[in-house]
Formats: C-alpha cells, structure tokens, sequence
C-alpha cells in the first residue's frame, strides 16, 4: 500500500506552515509587552512609548489577520483535497477487489468508509496537526527563551511538555484495556436492540416485552456500567497531568523568585517568567486534547489503510477467448471458511447451448457453483473451464462478458429503465428495447408515463419485485450473451408476477444459449437435459429426469416427496 | 401526565433521568466552582506583579502565593476531574433509563406500530439518537457552563478592579458578533448545495459498491469510476466554494476575539502614564483582559452538538408519545371471529378497506386471497388488532376487540409472519420462549413441527445458541423452530402469512406438515400466495376492490369469482411450465 494518499499535500503544507508561523507571530505579543514592562520598570515610560508599542502590536495582529486568513481557508481547501484524492483512491481499490468481498456487510463497510471515515480522517488534517505542530513549537520556543532568562524554569517548562509522552502512552494503554470491553459490551449492546426491534412483535406475543426482557436490560445496563468505568479509567490521567503541569509552574514561580532575590533576575524577568509558566500550562493542556482527539481520529485511517491493503484481483496475464461456451469443473473444491467445505473435489460437465439444472438441499452449495463461475470467488483447488480455456488465466470482468446472471437480487442503477438496460447492450435502439420489455413480460414499462424513459429510484426502489425481476431478465434478453446463469427463486413472489416471470423466462430460454439454472422446486426442470444432483458439497447424481428416476436414488426421493406438496 | 404543562427539550431529558438528574447538576455545580478557582492563576500573577513593582522582596510572600496556586489549581483539577465523573455517571445512567422508556413503551404499543419503517427509526433511535445525549450531558454541558461562566467570572473580576477597562476588554464581542452574523449567512446559503452534494455523494458511493458486482459483468467499471470521481470532484468543488466565502471570516472571528490588546495596551497606558493606575493593573489588562476571550471560541462549535441533543430529544418524544391500549376484559371462551362493516386507512385519507364482513366459525380454516396492495394482510392484521378499525366493529366471541386487554388478545392469537425470528438464545429457549416447559414438552412441540431431528442431530441438541439472527439455519428450518414455539403456545387462534412456507422451497413436505400439526383444532386465517394451499381450506376469502367480495369454498369460489378463477388459472399454468432449451412447453395460452 502506498500511504503517499494520506499525506497533506503541498496546499495543506503550505496552509500548515502559515497557521504555525501565525502561532509564533502571535507570541511575539510578549515580546513588545516585555519592552513595555522593562519601560515600566526603568521608570522613564512616557506616552509616546506607549503609541510605539501599541503601533508594533497594530501591525503584528495586521499580519496575524492576513496571515491566518489566507492559511486558514488554505489549509481546509487543502484538507478536501486530501479527502478527495482518498475517496478517488478507495473507489479505484474497490474495482480491484475480489468481487466475492462485495457481501451486504462488506459493502455497508466500504460506503461508510469512503464517506463517514474519510471525513473523520480530514478532521485530523484541518484541525488538529497544525494546531499540535503550532503548539509544540511555542512551548519549545518559549521554554528555551525562558531558559535564556532562568535555566531551570526553560527546564521546568520543557519537562512539562515532554511528560505528555508518559500521559498519552498511559492514556493508550487505559483504552487499551478498557476500549476493548467497551466496544464488545457496544456490539452486543447494538446487537440486543436490534435483536429485540427485529422480533418485537414475536416477543409481545410471547409477553417477553419491555421490563419482562432481562436479557436485553441487562445488556443495557451492563454497557452503560462498563462505559462508565471505562471513563472512569482514562479520564483521570488527563486531570493528573495538568495538575503536574500546573505544579511545575508553581516550582517555577518559587525558583524565579529566589533568583530574584539573589539579584539574578530582574523584577520584569520574574514577571515574564511567571507569564510564560502560566500561558505553557494552559497550552500543554490544549495540547493534550489535541492529542487525544487526534489520536481517536487515527481509527479512521486505520480503517481506509485496511481497505486500501486488502488483497486484489490477481491481474491475469493469459489467453482466455472460449469460442465454445460448455463448462467444466475438473477436480473443484472451495470453502467460504477454512475448514467448512462446500464443494468437495467435484466434477462435472455442462454441454453447450443445453439446460442444466443444479437441486439439492438448501446449503449444498448451488449457489457457491455460481459465484464461482463469475469469477466471484477463486477455487481453493481444481479448475474451473469455459470452452475449454481455464477462467484462473483471466480476469472477472472478461469472464462476465460471457454471462448473464438472473437472479433474486435484481441491482438497477438511479437512472431511466432505458438506461438500465442499455448498459447490457450498449448498442441497443429504442425497438429493441422495447422489444425486450416486451418479450419479459415487462408490461408495466408501456404503461409508464414516461415509458422506458423513468427514472426507477434508488436501486430500482420505486418498482415492485416482480417488476424488477422482469427486468432484469429483460436485460439478460438484450445481452445475449453465450451463458445463462439462472436462479429461479420465487420465494419473493406474489400471485400474479410468478407466472410472468415464468414466461419471461421462457422468451430468454428462446434464445437456445447454455443456461445453468438453481432450481428449488422440481417440477420446472423435468425437462431440463441434464440435472446435477448436489448433495454435502459432491455431485451425488446426474443425468436426465427419467435417467435419474430409474436410479431411484436421492433424486427419486425428492421427486416423490415434491408430489406431496399441493 | 396530561394535567402537567408539558415539558420540552433539556428541562424534559431531565425529567426522564430521574434521580441521575443530580449527577448532572452536581456535575455543572463543579464545573461553576472550577471556573471560580481558574482565575486564581491571574490572581497570583497579578499579586507577584504588584509585589515586583512596589520591591516586595519577601521569599515566604511569592511561596505562599505558588502555594496558593498549587491548592487552588488541584481544587481545580479535581472539581473538572469530579465533575467530569459525575457527568458521565449521570448521562451513562440516563442513557440506560431513557433506552428502558422506550422498549417499555414498545411493549405497550399497538403491534401496528412495531411495523418495518417505524422499527427502523426506532434503532436508529435506539442506537445513534440516544447515544449522542451522552456527548451532551457528559460533555457538552459542563463544558457550556465552563466556557461561559469562565470569563463571566474573569470579566467581573477584571470589572472590580479597574471598570473602564474591563469594558473594553469585552469590546471585541462585538466585533466578532457582527463577523459571527456575516459568517452565517453566507454559510446559509449554501445550505441546499450542501444537502444535494453530500446526498449526492452517499447516493454514487452507495451505487459504486452496492453495483460493483453488476458494473463488472457490464464491463462498466471505467465509466462508472467516472461517475463517482466525478460525484467526489463535486463535492470538492463545493467545498472549496464554501471554503473560500467563510474560510476568511472564520479566521478574522478567532484572531479577533484577541484584538482587545490594541485597545487596553494604549488605554491603559495613558491611565497609568498619568499615574491613574498601578504598573500591576495596566500589565493584568495588557496580558490577561486581552486573552480571556477566547475561551469561549469552542461555544461555537458546541451549539451543532445542541441541535444534535435537541433533536435526539425529540425524537425519543415522538416515540413515547405513540398511544398505547390500556384496560379492558379477559379473553372469551368462545373463539368466532366476526367482522362487520370494517372501513380502514392507514393516513386518514386513502381508504384500505372499506365495508368488509366476514364470519369465521370457531375452528374454521379460513384462506385471504387478493392481488398485492389490495389490504388481505391490513385485514388480518386488524382481527390482531394490529391497528384500530376507523369504523365497523371486530370481535372475538361476541367481544370487540378494543375491550379485551390487549396483552391477553395478544397471547391468545398466534401470529406467524414472513421473517421468522430467532433469539440469540438456545433452541430450547427459542422454543419455550419464556414458558416454564420441560425438555419434553419442548421436544414434542417440535416433533409436531417436523424439526426435532433436525435439532438432535446438533452437536449440542437443544442446548445449540442460535447466535446472531440464526445465521446457521436454513430459512425453513428457522421457520419450522417458530412453527414449534407456536405449537407449543398453543394459541386458540393462528393467523398465518403462507408466505413463511416459501422461504425454503426445498423443505416445503416438512413445513406443510408442521403447519398442519399447528393448524389442528384451531381456528385459523391464512393469508395465501401458494393458492394450493387453499384447497385445504374449509372457505376462502377474496379482497378486491378494498373489500371481501366472496367468502366461499374452492370449488363454488372458482365458478363464481372472477378474480380467483384467473388467479387459479394461472397458478396452475405457472406449475405446468417445464423449461426447454427451445423455451419451454406446454401451458402458454
């Protein structure tokens, strides 16, 4: 990973260096009111004395104005920039990643990351890195003048400064060990809630609501406990440290005037001195929630550096250009998690331009031959074949070219229903599309204002499942693509789209292509030319349904049990 | 709780913390106190001054001011440390108790209003609303007093010892108010940019990630990345924009609230040349007057975590305030179910149903059919009174439903819906939910549900932690541990969304058969997707047009209603089609 992107860039260095130059500028204040106090102490100060000092300090805070302005608006320009070029790199990261990561959880972490963090990560940039590089510089500048007028109050000032070190690494490790419990009782805090949301009207009925709940109480009860005492832990190590810092300034104040009296330091020194020693405490204790913040913000980079590191698509150098378009799985096997198998060593055959049908129990692993075979995940053994050429050798954007995927989860674009189908086919005329439409029994469209022209909303939110659905056959009409993977899941459906959908299908079948169907139900694939018995994670049995009926085996069984469902 | 004037805001989050609300106020009384103590760093500063210039020489003098120093800045320390503590107790504390008003309100609430949408604000609520009050009890609000009292506290002090001056001093807020308006307004008027823009933005983000899978497959990914580089160029562009307008007043409204220096130091000075003020007093408003200002520069920020807390506040408020059903009877030995002239809407205005009647017989199976939207679950849903009918009446046994005590109604009727819901707890406790059943019992009840084999042949049996939503079951064995957990509630009354069989077409023998073992002797309503089914029931209802046309028996209802004679049609149909390559045959009519 390159961590170049979390950098300031030369706008924000420029804007940093100004805001830190203005802090400095700004101490100088002392400087024209020691002269002030030196004037004040000589006894000879007139007005005119007065005019000058304040003319000096008319044009210090001039340039502070100027100075601070101009860094100022620069330094949040420059944060955007930088957050920019973070969102730019994570959006370029996401096209690299495996498409198998892209599970609704994985995705929500994605979004958040690229919006939510990022933001958070700018807040470091503008806000506080200056602020901390601004301050640190003062309280150097200043102990090391205060040890020109008493070394040991410079030294005082400066250990002050360097105990922030010890604070902070406290303060770390406090979090350490309490963040953890916090965060765990956090998690099952959010998951108890949304546990009890998700069921309330199971657990009214059940009469588990409300006080009658102790499991959910308790988990409340017992994050709020832990919060508290996870403050309880890290709180008090700031207030130590001011308290530290404010002592030293009380050393300093005895030190100085004992030099005083030695007639080692003059009145206006002990003055100033006793001036810094106040003003350094109140910025070491800025500092040290500057610190603090900074330091929880740094989770956020954390989180972007994850993404930008994870593993990327191999870049896949070899020839791969099928003309035939059959598929074979030679010796495959796969598991989501080391350790639970879903595909053990299996092979198989799909001939071209035919109907093969994939059943088995829920969680055999039908879907997991689909997700391979677009590339989403990679075999952990074994090869994967499209006309023959092996899909390791490539990429999944090459492998999808040659695929339609119809499916439950049906992802439509913000843009108009034309649109939506265009980026299937990208040379399709409006007849077409039409045309399509109409083969996918996607009657709704004509009736449409509009017409193929609206707008579908977010995700397609602004249409029913089923119309969805059709739609998204309809794409797969106009691809045309050589390969049909099909998952005909009608769970969603209600009555009158679940023959529609049908007989969508039956218009893209039309196209004779090799088509790949999960089937949940038996009846629709008696037909088929090849069924594909699953069954834990090996092909138990294949060949046709009167085939398989003979072998009065796993598939028979199902058959007679499915003629018992009315 | 109607006679009392009703409260809003901080002053009504202070009544919901109950007894906590004096660990908050505690909380604000120590930070007052640390505000008075954080003067006395200037205070000994200004006495070493004045000591200095009138040649106090006296050692034990400057070590009992640093001594002062020391005891009042640990009084300090300790008073923000405390207050701090405090703070958090109490807002920890009222956090619980505000997340406790609210599932206790839940479990009173009408079961219509624990739908979907409203559960989502509700963890939206739950989760982010109510976690933000911490920020503002435990922070927010000792650190608004101590901003402010802080130099309202210098400002009298400085007021005591010289009053012209310490006017002056306070002559920047004036300045900085006008820049403050200024800022404002030209932030304002951005406003709309900025909603559509980061919108915007959440909505292409959202697209990229949510569409990558589809953005390959189309071969789409350059184009796409345009779009959102484009949507992230946007928001730049926008907020370099806003930058540029308020960047610079925001600049010129901190360095500002120092700008008192350019007065005091001349004013002052003329004073004390003219010998109408001490050296000590002049170099107090030249170092201090001018600096104490700018603590209230965070104010400005904490006034966005205000609006934050106001409106988790009222947000919570909204929730509470949904009425709940109190009082009414027992539930009646007699189990007909009779709904007469029902109208409903959900808004007021759009009528959902509209004279529906309907007789069902103790022990009856009756299907809802009807196309979506045409209200079969609304229907249903009323009979549990999910919602309150707008006219008509049901009852149960004789008895309106509004005068049976809700929780009993509630125990009385088995409600099966689409999701099935599993707790994070053993299957047995999922099953038994809550009742004191024995392992037997439990196990019988699944047996009746057709997944006691299922459960046996887990490693850990009926002792198995489902975890987190039942991730490891299959929808129709989730489905068929609900069905169990019924059978053994044993309802009188089922109300069943047919859909629940769906979930798990592989599994549809056993869920029909734990259905029917839930089904018998009961009286029950099924609402139908699977028509099928219907031919089990003694009589099916059909909603059209917002109402039950025709309550009747398959076969007469087939002769007789339009609607379902095509729906039956069609379902028979889409069960005949047998996929070819060549598209498929038989049944297209």
């Amino acid at each position: 990973m390159n961590d170049k992107v979390f950098r300031p860039g030369k706008r924000l260095k420029f804007a940093i260096t100004g805001v830190v130059l203005e802090g400095l500028i700004s101490g100088c204040n002392f400087m024209v009111l020691f002269k002030v106090l030196e004037l004040i102490f000589g006894e000879n100060i007139s007005f005119e004395d007065i005019k000058r000092a304040t003319l000096i300090l008319g044009i210090i805070f001039a340039l502070r104005l100027v100075l601070y302005a101009v860094s100022y608006t620069e330094s949040q320009i420059g944060g955007a920039d930088v957050s920019k070029g973070l969102r730019v790199t994570l959006g370029d990261k996401l096209r690299r990643i495996p498409l198998g990561a892209f599970t609704k959880q994985r995705v929500g972490y994605y979004i958040n990351a690229a919006t939510s963090e990022v933001g958070d990560f700018e807040q470091i940039l503008t806000h506080k890195l200056a602020d901390i590089i601004k301050y640190c510089t003062l309280v150097v500048l200043l102990s090391g003048y205060a040890a020109y007028l008493n070394i040991y109050v410079g030294l005082i000032m400066f250990a002050s400064l360097v105990m922030l070190i010890p604070a902070m690494k406290l303060s770390v490790r406090q979090v350490k060990k309490f963040g953890t419990a916090k965060n765990l009782a956090r998690e099952e805090n959010v998951s108890a809630i949304t546990e009890y949301l998700t069921g309330s009207q199971t657990l009214r009925s059940y009469g588990l609501a409300g006080e009658k709940n102790t499991a959910l109480r308790s988990s409340m009860k017992l994050f709020s406990n832990i919060s508290y005492e996870y403050e309880r832990a890290v709180l008090p190590i700031g207030f130590a440290f001011m308290f530290l810092v404010y002592l030293g300034a009380a050393a300093s104040i005895c030190v100085s005037a004992d030099a005083m009296i030695r007639g080692a330091l003059s009145a206006p020194g002990l003055i100033v001195i006793v001036m810094l020693s106040l003003f350094s405490c109140k910025v070491d204790a800025t500092l040290y929630i500057s610190m603090v913040a900074y330091r929880n913000l740094l989770i956020s980079k954390g989180k972007i550096a994850g993404i930008l590191r994870e593993d990327e698509e191999k870049e896949a150098s070899g020839k791969y250009a099928p003309e035939r378009f059959d598929i074979s799985f030679r010796d495959v096997s796969f598991a989501y998690e080391k350790g639970q198998t879903v595909l053990d060593h299996v092979n198989f055959d799909i001939p071209e331009n035919k109907i093969t049908a994939i059943v088995g129990e829920s969680g055999s692993g039908k879907s997991t031959i689909f997700n391979l075979l677009s590339k989403y995940y990679e075999p952990d053994a074994g090869n994967i074949l499209i006309g023959g050429e092996r899909l390791s050798e490539t990429n999944a954007e090459r492998v999808l070219k040659d695929i339609s995927l119809v499916d439950q989860d049906v992802f439509l674009f913000n843009d108009t229903i034309k649109n939506n189908l265009l980026f299937a086919a990208p040379d399709s005329t409006d007849e077409e599309i039409y045309d399509a439409c109409r083969k996918a029994h996607c009657d709704f469209v004509e009736r449409m204002s509009e017409g193929i022209d609206t707008v579908v909303g977010e995700n397609g939110n602004k249409l029913s499942g089923g119309e969805r659905q059709r739609l998204s056959v309809a794409r797969a009409i106009l691809r045309k693509s050589s390969i049909v993977l099909l998952d005909e899941a009608t769970s969603s459906l209600d009555i009158e789209n679940e023959l529609l959908v049908k007989k969508a299908v039956l218009n893209l079948l039309k196209a004779g292509k090799t088509v790949v169907m999960i089937a949940h139900t038996l009846p629709i694939i008696q037909s088929a030319d090849q069924i594909l018995v699953l069954s834990d994670g090996k092909i138990a049995e294949s060949g046709t349904h009167a085939e398989l009926m003979g072998k009065n085996g796993k598939y028979a069984a199902m058959w007679q049990a499915s003629l018992q469902v009315k | 709780m109607k006679q009392k004037k009703e409260k809003k805001g901080f002053s009504l989050l202070m009544k919901w913390s109950g007894k906590n609300k004096y660990y908050i106020y505690i909380s604000v009384l120590l930070a007052l106190l640390s505000s008075v103590c954080s003067i006395v760093p200037y205070l000994v500063f200004y006495k070493l001054i004045d000591a200095a210039a009138y040649g106090n020489q006296d050692v034990g003098y400057v070590v009992h001011l640093a001594l002062i120093l020391i005891v009042f800045t640990a009084v300090r320390v300790t008073c923000n440390a405390l207050a701090s503590l405090s703070s958090h107790k109490g807002a920890y504390n009222t956090l619980y108790t505000v997340r406790c008003m609210v599932t206790d309100h839940m479990a009173k609430m009408p079961m219509g209003a624990l739908n979907e949408r409203s559960l989502g604000e509700i963890k939206c609520v739950m989760n982010e609303n109510i976690e933000k009050l911490e920020l503002f009890l435990a922070h927010n609000l000792p650190e608004l007093i101590l901003y402010l009292s802080g130099p309202i506290i210098m400002f009298v002090w400085l007021f005591t010892i010289h009053h012209k001056l310490a006017l002056l001093s306070i002559l920047p807020l004036l300045f900085v108010i006008v820049v403050m308006v200024v800022m404002f307004a030209r932030f304002f008027k951005f406003m709309d940019r900025i909603n559509a823009a980061s919108s915007g933005l959440s909505g292409t983000v959202s697209e990229y990630a949510n569409g990558m899978r589809l953005i390959k497959a189309y071969n789409m990914s350059v184009r796409s990345f345009r779009k959102y580089s484009d949507a992230i160029e946007g928001q730049f562009s926008m907020w370099s924009d806003i930058s540029k307008a308020t960047g610079p007043l925001y600049a010129i409204y901190v360095v500002l609230l120092e700008c008192g220096i350019l007065f005091l130091v001349p004013a002052g000075g003329w004073l004390f040349v003219n010998g109408h003020i001490t050296a000590g007093v002049l170099l107090l408003f030249a170092f201090i007057g001018t600096q104490y200002l700018t603590d209230i520069r965070p104010l400005q920020e904490l006034s966005n975590n205000l609006s934050f807390a106001l409106n988790g506040v009222n947000r919570v408020k909204e929730i509470l305030d949904v009425p709940v059903f109190e009082g009414g009877r027992e539930f009646p030995k007699n189990h007909d179910i009779s709904v007469k002239n029902v109208g409903f809407s959900y808004d007021g205005k759009t009528k959902v149903l509209e004279n529906v009647n309907l007789e069902i017989g103790e022990g009856e199976q009756v299907a809802v059919v009807g196309a979506s939207g045409e209200g079969k679950t609304t229907l249903v849903q009323l009979i549990a009174r999910f919602y309150d009918v707008n006219e008509g009446c049901i009852s149960i046994g004789g008895v309106d439903v509004k005068d049976i005590k809700y929780e009993e109604l509630l125990k009385n009727i088995s409600v099966i819906f689409q999701n099935a819901f599993l707790t994070r707890g053993t299957i047995y406790e999922n099953i038994a939910m809550g009742k004191k059943a024995t392992l037997d019992e439990v196990r019988n009840a699944a047996k009746a549900a057709q997944i006691d084999d299922f459960i046996m042949g887990l490693p850990e049996g009926y002792e198995t932690k489902v975890g987190n939503f039942g991730g490891r079951f299959s929808g129709g064995q989730k489905q068929r541990i609900c069905i169990a957990r019924a059978i053994l509630k044993d309802a009188p009354i089922l109300i069943l969304d047919e859909a629940t069989s769906a979930a798990d077409p592989e599994n549809q023998v056993e869920i029909d058969k734990a259905i029917a073992n839930l089904c018998k002797g009961k009286t029950v309503i099924i609402v139908a997707h699977r028509l099928g089914i219907t031919t089990l029931c003694d009589r099916i209802a059909v909603v059209e047009k917002n109402t039950v046309t025709d309550v009747l028996p398959h076969k007469e209802l087939v002769a007789k209603n339009e609607y379902f004679r095509k729906s039956w049609e069609d379902y028979v149909a889409a069960r005949e089609i047998r996929y070819t390559v060549k598209g498929g045959e038989c049944c297209e009519r």
